[in-house]
């Protein structure tokens, strides 16, 4: 049956409808984590608040869950979602540039809207940051196009590269989780206490 | 007390969430006929070609562990058929108890031989048989033809050009070569289609 | 202090405990379902139909018709061997033997939504059976030339006169082959009288498809 829209059972008309929901959504859920303070997201480096990476950890646990349950079921296929290209070293570039762009401007690019959108001022500079980066990019990309179209690994997955059944996979990352979760908190209660 | 009332909600989702995984699993049906992913289960036979059984196999000595089905309609059938041939019309081959039937030949490692009026009418069925995974598939390589009302199979060649085309065309064309318009070659740039994929990403 | 108020104060303080727990068994129970085979490509019900159906044949005459209009959204493929589509084919037809059809490089041409891609060979089985095994894995836009090479010959390159008794629609389509014929190449041509072009069948595309996101 699904995905949906490529297989014709919604119109692809829908398409941004249906993004702009999601969308609102998420806002949603990114501001009701909090994740709009960027003393929450910063405090993942120093230890204090683990919220964000409970948060982003769950939503992708639950997600292969839900997805896999899906698959099995038959009303979605998994081959048929898309799965966005590995390009391995213009992917470690462009991770540590957003990495350093996290810590100073303790913003993602989701919650820098999230943020400016309940008025805060920092989150509207680094929204500007933002496009003046795009923006180079854009002008500097004869030049970085090689590194960019380097090491091509096609549409892999984990589960492709090391050759394991997605469900065990899963399932060990499941419990991966719940350790990491339960080992933040130990972590958390270690490190002094930040008000704010 | 507000925390206590957080935790309904925590509780109520959470049983939601396993009520509609526990249904959705105990309502499942498994898929009665499936497709094998293999690409080249039915590439591989048409390449060889070892999937034609011709008129003169019927006489072999493999012709005891044959077994025949016919695949056209019950009133062509009614009107002459082989001997043994048991007749399933195409669209009803995935009928259950049509399946039961020829896995019931798989198992007892007959060949299964399929024909219908001309190998293309039973090409349909041989590859739909083929690529579900049945295996000792074949298709007769003949037409049926009556004479004299009466049944018979005819030689049939697949693929066999009735005109020598360029010798023709050549004939054809000579002393007016004007007439030909040489039109240039579409050069067809094509990119490979993504396969259909819902994008996105974070 | 109601009895309810502990129950949920001993929720409270496991309710992580119980989430993780769920969390681990719907992974858990993931591995342990029973797995079964799953269907590649299209439905056996829906190829059946698809088999059945003559839809997917196209005339030598409609065919024709296109090339002589340059259709641009005509594509002939031809499934013969390599030998066979350098001495003969037809005006700009793309060669993809019947042994490469599923090769990652015929792809590009047979599953896309841009051409109706007419698929011939000599006779038309070949053609039928590309067409088959392109067909169970959900491309579109595919049609089967109808007698394939053989027809072609028969009836637009060397078309049989038609007796003085048929009908006027029969004499109409024979002075249609033969104009055909001439445009192809054939000098031998006797009438040039042209017939009303045929209608084309239009044939609705598909709308691209987008959907980029990004966060």
């Amino acid at each position: 049956m699904g995905p949906l829209i490529p297989n014709g059972v919604i119109p692809p008309e829908w398409n941004f409808v249906i993004a702009i929901l999601i969308g609102i959504v998420f806002g949603f859920s990114l501001e009701a984590s909090g994740f709009s303070s960027s003393r929450k997201i910063a405090g993942v480096f120093y230890g204090y608040d683990f919220a964000v990476l409970k948060v982003f950890f769950t939503a992708a646990l639950v997600a292969m869950i839900g997805v896999y349950y899906m698959d099995y079921l038959e009303l979605v296929n998994v081959e048929e979602l898309f799965v966005l290209p590995t390009y391995t070293w213009s992917a470690i570039v462009g991770g540590i540039f957003m990495g350093f762009g996290f810590v100073v401007a303790g913003f993602c690019p989701g919650t820098t809207l999230c943020a400016a959108a309940i008025g805060k001022i920092d989150a509207m500079a680094t929204m500007v940051g933002i496009f003046i980066g795009i923006f180079m990019f854009s002008e500097l990309y004869d030049f970085i196009e090689p590194l960019f179209d380097s090491s091509y690994l096609g549409r892999i997955t984990i589960t492709d590269s090391l050759n394991i059944s997605p469900y065990w996979f899963i399932f060990l990352f499941a419990i991966l989780a719940v350790i990491t979760f339960y080992v933040v908190d130990v972590i958390r209660k270690r490190v002094k206490k930040v008000f704010y | 007390m507000k925390e206590l009332e957080k935790t309904n909600r925590i509780s109520f989702s959470a049983v939601i969430i396993i009520l509609v995984v526990l249904i959705g699993v105990l309502s499942f049906q498994k898929p009665n006929n499936v497709f094998k992913k293999d690409k080249n289960l039915t590439l591989k036979p048409i390449i060889n070609r070892d999937f034609l059984i011709k008129i003169k196999d019927l006489d072999s000595a493999r012709a005891k562990q044959m077994a025949f089905i016919d695949v056209r309609n019950g009133f062509e059938y009614s009107k002459g058929h082989l001997k043994n041939a048991k007749n399933i019309y195409t669209a009803d081959l995935l009928e259950s108890e049509n399946k039961q039937y020829i896995s019931d030949l798989e198992e007892n490692e007959k060949t299964i031989v399929l024909y219908g009026s001309n190998p293309a009418e039973a090409s349909g069925a041989w590859m739909l048989l083929t690529q579900m995974g049945y295996k000792n598939i074949k298709l007769l390589c003949a037409k049926i033809q009556y004479i004299d009302n009466k049944f018979s199979l005819g030689e049939f060649t697949i693929e066999k050009p009735i005109y020598d085309y360029a010798a023709f065309m050549k004939k054809a064309t000579s002393g007016k070569t004007a007439a030909k318009k040489v039109i240039k070659k579409k050069v067809i740039k094509l990119t490979k289609k993504k396969k259909k994929v819902a994008e996105g990403g974070c | 202090m109601s009895k309810t108020y502990k129950v949920k104060k001993v929720i409270v303080k496991t309710e992580y405990k119980v989430l993780a727990a769920l969390l681990i068994i719907l992974a858990g129970g993931l591995v342990l379902l029973p797995k079964y085979e799953k269907n590649s490509g299209i439905k056996p019900e829906i190829f059946l139909k698809n088999v059945i159906s003559t839809e997917r044949y196209v005339t030598t005459d409609l065919i024709a018709d296109k090339i002589i209009k340059q259709d641009p959204n005509l594509l002939l493929i031809d499934v013969r061997k390599k030998e066979d589509y350098d001495s003969f084919s037809l005006p700009n037809a793309v060669n993809i033997p019947l042994a490469e059809v599923l090769s990652s490089d015929s792809e590009a041409y047979l599953n896309q939504d841009a051409f109706d891609v007419v698929l011939f060979s000599n006779d038309q089985c070949y053609a039928d059976q590309a067409w088959k095994l392109c067909n169970r894995l959900g491309y579109k836009h595919l049609y089967v030339l109808k007698g394939g090479l053989n027809e072609w010959f028969s009836t637009i390159i060397n078309p049989k006169e038609p007796k003085v008794t048929d009908s006027e629609l029969a004499f109409k389509q024979y002075n249609f082959r033969k104009a055909a014929a001439m445009y192809f190449g054939v000098g031998n041509a006797t009438t040039t009288t042209k017939v009303k072009p045929k209608k084309v069948i239009k044939l609705t595309k598909k709308k691209k498809k987008v959907a980029e996101g990004g966060c």
